[in-house]
Parts: C-alpha cells; structure tokens; sequence
C-alpha cells in the first residue's frame, strides 16, 4: 500500500435546501472539492458516492454517483454507489483510499449526500427506521433516540453521569457551529434551553438529539508522490478504518466494543496514541453519543467524560476539542454527507484553514462515524486519521 | 385477543385462556448457542440439523429503559421500551406495560405479556410486551 493524501475538500452549507436536489448538492459539494484540489475533473480516475435514504426520500434508488459526477463531465470512469448507514459517507472515502493506496488509481473523487427534508415527515421516519432489523426491533417500536437514551440511563447509572453533563454537550457544539459558516444551526443554546425543550426520549429532549438535513461533502485523493503537483499541502491519510458490530447480545451498552476495536487499528496503523489527537470529529447523533464515542476510541478513560466536559477540556482552545465544527448535533447531520464532511473539517484545521473554530497547531485529526443498531450493536463503524 | 401477530414464530400465539406466554427461540445441540429470534442456521456451526426449538422467558431483569413521546405511524405515544435480561442468557428488547413508567427502575424484575404494540390499517398488531412483576 502507498501513502494516500487528500488535495481537496468542499461541502455545501447543512441545512434544509427544499428545492435544491440531491444531484444540485452533490455537485456543488465536487466542484468546492476539485477547484480546492486545483484539479480538472476530467483527471479523476475513479469515483465513489455515499447516500442512505435517497431511495426511499426521492426515488432515486440507484446510480446516484453516475449522476452527480455525469454534471461535472467526470464519465467514463468506474463509480460506485456506497450505502453503510450512518457510515455511508465514510465508507465510501475508505473505498477512496483502498483505490488509490492500492496503486490501481492516481486520483479519487468521493462524494457523499443526503436529503432528510420532505413535505411528509412520516417518509423520514420511516426511511431513518431502516438503520435497524425492520423484521424485528422497529416492529416493536425501537427507534434511533431511544436506543440512545437507553444508552444514557445505563451510562447514568454505571457511571453517575448527569444530564447536566449530558447537556453541556448539546451547549458546546451549538457554541461551536456558531463559528462555521456550514453549520445548520448557527445558535448558541444555553443548558436550561437544553433542559427545558421538547422531550424525545426520557432522558433526551430534542437539544440532545442531532436534527435532520440536507446536504452534501466532497473529497479528491490522491497519491502522495503526485501530490505535489496540485496543493503545497496535502493532508496525508495515516489511517482509515472500516468495521462492523460483534453482535454479543449481553454487552455492556455504555461503550462501544466495535469503536474500541476499530480505533486501535487505526492507532496502530497511524503508529500514534490517542494522546497525539490534536482534534477530533465524532459522530455526536446524540449527546450522549460523544460520551461513548471519546471513551471508546480512547481519547478519555471509560466513565470520565463528563468530568471532561465539566472542566471544558474539549472546547476549542481545550485539551482535546472535540466537534469544533458544531458536531451533529449543531452543523447538522445529512446521513450520507456527515463522514465526508467530518474530513473536510479536519483537512481545514489540518492546514490552518478553519477560520474563527480555527484549533491552534492542529497536527494529527481523528474522524469517526458509526451507523445502523442491530441487536443493541453498531452495524458500521469508521475511523479515519488525518494528519499534516 | 383479536389482532394480527406482528411476527410469525417470535412468541406463543396464539394463547388458550390460561396459557402461559413465551418468547420462541431456539439453542444449537452442538454448540450450545441460543438465538432470540429463531437462527435459521446456527452460525457457530453452519449445520441445519443441530437446531433445536426452545421456549425463553417468562421472567427476567430490566436493564435499561426509555419512554418515548415522538409519533412513529401506529404507535401510541408515550410509551416504555427497554431491554429485558432473560436468565436463559438473552437480551430482548420489549415494549414496556406500565401504567406508571416512572415507577419503573433499572434491575427490577419483569414478566412476558401478549398484547397489541401498534395499529396497522385500523388493526391491532399483537407482539410480546414485558411489565412489571406485581408486589
């Protein structure tokens, strides 16, 4: 395998783009990208597009990526559609750098996008079920928040974890995407604002959950050694990792077994530690999800995290900021776009290029996404690792 | 009860008065392996032969819960949902009947129960519920 950098990155704002289509967002998302990476398209060599939902959301249940890229003259070239959850996005950049680090390819595009925003709310609910078992669990009445807030009670318990730092989170990452001009809420929270709003799921009221959206992230990858020719900074790829849950039905739900496993490859093949991280993107789906993402990837002991966020160490301007673009829960969390959209954040700060969120001599990143529940499990689970 | 069984073969249905309710599962002879619901083939060993159908529950241990209060299309909101340790060594996630959810703690003891979980084209759908064991 050879070393793999990414030379451009772009997305579209999040948000709600009701007459925006998904190929007008995945092509604004590629063109940010290749006029990023200085690169004509007509150099890309290989294309890969993430998407969950957009075959029950718009109809559109296949060639997707042939679509967008067919826009920007990029044909006559292998694409592949990704779908992995909550994963999608990431998944199809791993497949990005699979292709390039093999040698077979010298230039990727990788889109991700997503469109959650429909006139019948009921067709969102119903395309966002199918992250678990339909047979199954959603019969019953299993729904995303309240895996979660079933999470959040266990971790309550086990660990004396309080919904005021649970809260703290919501407040945080709302801070943050005051600061990013991509962010679908642009609108500081305060912990009672966060206390006091809607009820989802006992313990978590709608400031802990992340909101529905639109949108689209793009990335172009390419060999190191080629790298040269398009950007005097290429963010190298140290890492990238894919895996899927284990399944053992009497798991402890308060850590995440797959992310442990998935982030100690990732360490590994990085040859860094947790303790290198300079900034972290995790997927905060939920407040309470940042919790168990930072303990099970390592970036802080199993149970502490709220002593974490008391002390504000994962502020920007923190011991280790985490979600300093607004996280899910603030920058919004178009499914397929959300893994895509964390590297760019990354590659940005990686490069001194993030601006008012900007995380002072940022050297390595860490993005993580995990999608789909099966059985109380993760189905997919990414980790990538940036670094300059 | 009338109603349509959400799922053929999850749990006993339909049930003569007096009958007892369980959940429907099945254990590898060879490895020993339980699956909730029904494994086609036990995974462990790939053979066809060495399933052998099991009836799980009635009681077990509430390990954690939610109540939720957003619409789902035919579900009546609010409503408890949690998931219940079997002693069989098996999780199960369940609806939750309890007219007072926020009496319900984490560990207490819960027992099976059949009753409807949704409504479907102006159907009830008949699944597996857990609540509280009484006193």
């Amino acid at each position: 395998m050879r070393e793999v950098a990414v030379i451009g990155v772009g997305m579209t704002k999040f948000g709600k783009f009701m007459g925006t289509s998904l190929k007008d967002l995945g092509r604004m998302a590629c063109l940010a990208a290749l006029k990023d990476a200085n690169i004509s398209p007509k150099e890309v060599q290989v294309g890969y597009c993430g998407n969950a939902v957009s075959g029950v959301m718009t109809g559109q249940t296949m060639v997707l990526g042939q679509l967008i890229m067919r826009d920007l003259g990029i044909v006559g070239i292998p694409i592949t559609n990704i779908e992995n959850a909550c994963s999608s996005g990431s998944s199809a950049f791993r497949e990005g750098w699979i292709a390039v680090a093999s040698g077979l390819y010298d230039v990727a595009l990788v889109v991700g996008v997503e469109k959650l925003y429909a006139s019948d709310t009921g067709k969102t609910v119903q395309a966002l079920a199918g992250a678990s078992d339909v047979e199954v669990e959603g019969g019953l009445g299993l729904i995303m928040p309240g895996v979660w807030a079933m999470r959040a009670n266990k971790h309550m318990e086990k660990y004396g974890t309080t919904i005021d730092q649970l809260a703290k989170v919501s407040v945080k990452n709302h801070k943050n995407g005051c600061l990013n001009p991509n962010s679908q809420y642009q609108k500081e929270c305060t912990l009672e604002e966060v206390h006091k709003a809607r009820m989802i799921c006992d313990p978590l009221t709608v400031l802990h959950c992340s909101p529905i959206g639109d949108g689209a992230a793009a990335a172009v990858l390419c060999s190191k050694e080629r790298a040269a020719r398009y950007t005097s900074k290429p963010i190298l790829i140290a890492a990238s990792v894919l895996t899927t849950g284990t399944y053992d039905i009497l798991r402890d739900i308060t850590s995440n077994e797959l992310e442990r496993r998935a982030a100690k490859e990732a360490y590994e093949l990085a040859g860094i530690g947790p303790g290198d991280i300079s900034l972290a993107e995790v997927h905060d789906c939920f407040t309470i999800a940042e919790f168990l993402r930072c303990e099970s990837l390592g970036l802080c002991p199993e149970g502490e995290y709220g002593q974490w966020i008391d002390r504000g160490w994962t502020e920007i301007g923190g011991r280790l900021p985490v979600n300093p673009s607004g996280g899910l829960l603030a920058k919004g969390h178009p499914v397929g776009a959300t893994g895509v959209a964390q590297v760019a954040e990354v590659v940005w700060h990686l490069r001194g290029e993030a601006g008012k969120r900007q995380v002072q001599n940022a050297k390595v990143g860490l993005t993580h996404c995990s999608g789909g529940a099966i059985m109380g499990d993760t189905a997919a689970c990414t980790v990538q690792i940036l670094k300059k | 009860m009338e109603g349509i069984p959400f799922k053929e073969g999850l749990f006993s249905w339909p049930l003569a008065p007096g009958e007892q309710a369980f959940l429907l599962g099945n254990r590898c002879r060879s490895c020993e392996k339980i699956y909730f619901p029904r494994a086609a083939i036990c995974p462990e060993c790939l053979r066809e032969d060495t399933l052998e159908d099991i009836k799980l529950g009635p009681r077990g241990k509430l390990y954690t819960y939610t109540v939720v209060r957003v619409p789902s299309p035919g579900f009546k909101i609010p409503y408890a949902f949690g998931y219940i340790d079997l002693p069989e060594g098996i999780r199960v996630c369940s609806q939750i009947s309890a007219l007072e959810p926020e009496k319900l703690k984490l560990g207490m003891d819960m027992e099976l129960t059949i009753g409807p979980v949704r409504e479907e084209g102006g159907k009830s759908i008949i699944g597996y519920l857990f609540r509280p064991v009484k006193g």
